[in-house]
């Protein structure tokens, strides 16, 4: 306003205003080119610092992990004492460490958890594992189960019952790279779900173990915890636990569907002389899905006194059943295929295309 | 001889880049398999070993390319736990050995020297 009683209208008018005008926008522009540099030197700066300190200190643990001496604390440089006392570069150089500790064994492996207590990063783990964020929970969880702080076991066993899901199963997973079999011990108390992947995880996990006996997996079955009954069927399975035959039985008339089924399929792996007539005593009573279950489990272990209840399967209404009946027929009993052949004389439809289907499917 | 070593997780890298280093290893670290491509002419390697997930380029076709280049460069690949289909393709593709992590440095400096050939030559010598 004031600069608008100062001019006159005529005086706006004159080119000498415009290229006052025309200059203030130029000196304008020129600094803010130079703010926008400056602002990003700045943060290619702050890019590579880190960067910098990433590979000093990286190269630093490589050859002292590569050395045959102990770690002592006081052979940490200065440089990175500096460094390390800053959270995010704290953070940086744990996660290299965790990384490495992930791909390495044997005495680097080991070299890799001295030097992790050495520069205190435990502390930092703990520190995790109390904060009330779950995404923090998790990553100290993470970070002591990967440095195998199993003086820790305690506190982490707590949380495998977690509210949180995701912090029961790191926690899961830690209690298992802790102890292995018998870190499975947290099954005792759970009664959250165990959801399907996170139970294909525990066995991805087991998978590399020696097999050993599983303490208290005949508890499991009969836990009130429908998922875990199904993780400790597909434990029996795998690991072919004979010894829990009968109490895999028992889950035969369990409540849900899922478990009876997971029964039958575990059943197939340590059956015994008895089992292929309890499965077919079972049958009747089943939904389609694990009738078909069964019929599977069947083709690997019925044989010729299943052979009336198998031909009485042959006349059911449902041709997936049909099918899953005549492939046991002609896998397990003698002069299999001579009986689903006349079968096939007797009603063509649907059982000269079954016997063509199989006779197909069982020369592969 | 000279290894074409490629691997991600550059803590990794640098450890087992130092290792073979100290063995007597002309070593050439990339830490993605598109650099690794680049190298595969310039740095013509003796052996390669790669790591079967890398941004940008998997390591199977790192090993797709090596052998496309030569069939007799011997590539050993780093798989971890639960990749056993990659490791199939791996082989496939005519992968010479591979090593799960996580793996000691002395299991590799092995699984390297019997890939080349040289474990009996050492004995003799």
């Amino acid at each position: 306003m004031a600069l608008y009683g100062l001019l006159s209208i005529s005086d706006l008018l004159k080119p000498g205003f415009f290229y006052a005008v025309a200059a203030g926008f130029a000196v304008l522009i020129v600094v803010l080119l130079i703010l926008i540099y400056w602002n990003l030197y700045k943060r290619k700066q702050a890019f590579f610092r880190p960067e910098s300190f990433r590979m000093g200190f990286e190269l630093w643990v490589s050859k002292l992990v590569l050395e045959d001496t102990q770690i002592p604390a006081s052979r940490i440089p200065a440089k990175f004492a500096k460094h390390l006392k800053q959270r995010d570069k704290r953070q940086f150089a744990l996660n290299s460490l965790i990384e490495l500790k992930k791909s390495v064994a044997g005495t680097v492996g080991d070299k890799v958890v001295a030097l992790y207590l050495e520069l205190g990063f435990k502390a930092d783990s703990i520190e995790k594992l109390d904060s009330p964020v779950w995404y923090k929970k998790v990553k100290g969880i993470n970070e002591l189960s990967v440095m195998k702080q199993e003086d820790m076991n305690a506190r982490i066993f707590k949380l495998t019952n977690n509210r949180n899901k995701y912090i029961r199963r790191e926690a899961q997973a830690a209690m298992f790279n802790f102890y292995g079999f018998r870190g499975l011990r947290f099954l005792n108390v759970l009664t959250h779900s165990l959801s399907d992947w996170q139970q294909l995880n525990l066995i991805e996990q087991l998978r590399p173990l020696d097999p050993e006996p599983i303490p208290g997996l005949s508890n499991w079955l009969y836990s009130d915890n429908n998922t875990v009954v199904v993780f400790a069927l597909k434990l029996a399975e795998i690991y072919q636990c004979f010894e829990v035959h009968d109490e895999v039985v028992s889950c035969l008339t369990h409540e849900r569907e899922e478990v009876r089924g997971q029964a039958a399929k575990t059943l197939k792996e340590i059956a015994g002389d008895a089992t292929a007539a309890i499965l077919c005593e079972r049958y009747a009573s089943e939904t389609p899905r694990n009738k078909i279950v069964i019929l599977n489990s069947l083709t690997a272990i019925a044989g010729d006194a299943q052979q009336p209840f198998l031909m009485k399967e042959l006349d059911s209404g449902n041709d997936f059943l049909k099918l899953g009946a005549a492939r046991v027929i002609v896998t397990c009993c003698t002069a299999g295929w001579g009986l689903l052949e006349s079968k096939a004389a007797q009603q063509p439809l649907p059982f000269r295309n079954i016997y063509n289907h199989l006779r197909f499917e069982l020369k592969r | 001889m000279k290894i074409l070593l490629v691997e991600d997780a550059t803590a990794l890298l640098r450890a087992i880049e130092l290792k073979l280093k100290k063995i007597g290893y002309d070593v050439h670290p990339c830490s993605d398999g598109r650099q690794a491509l680049q190298e595969l002419d310039a740095f013509a390697p003796d052996l390669i070993i790669t790591d079967i997930m890398l941004p940008f380029v998997s390591g199977l076709e790192v090993l797709n390319a090596a052998k496309a280049k030569s069939k007799k460069i011997p590539v050993i690949v780093f798989s971890a736990m639960g990749q056993e289909n990659a490791v199939e393709e791996a082989f496939l593709l005519g992968a010479d050995d591979y090593v799960v992590k996580p793996f000691g440095l002395k299991e590799l400096e092995m699984r390297i020297k019997r890939v080349m050939g040289t474990i009996n030559a050492d004995a003799n010598s």
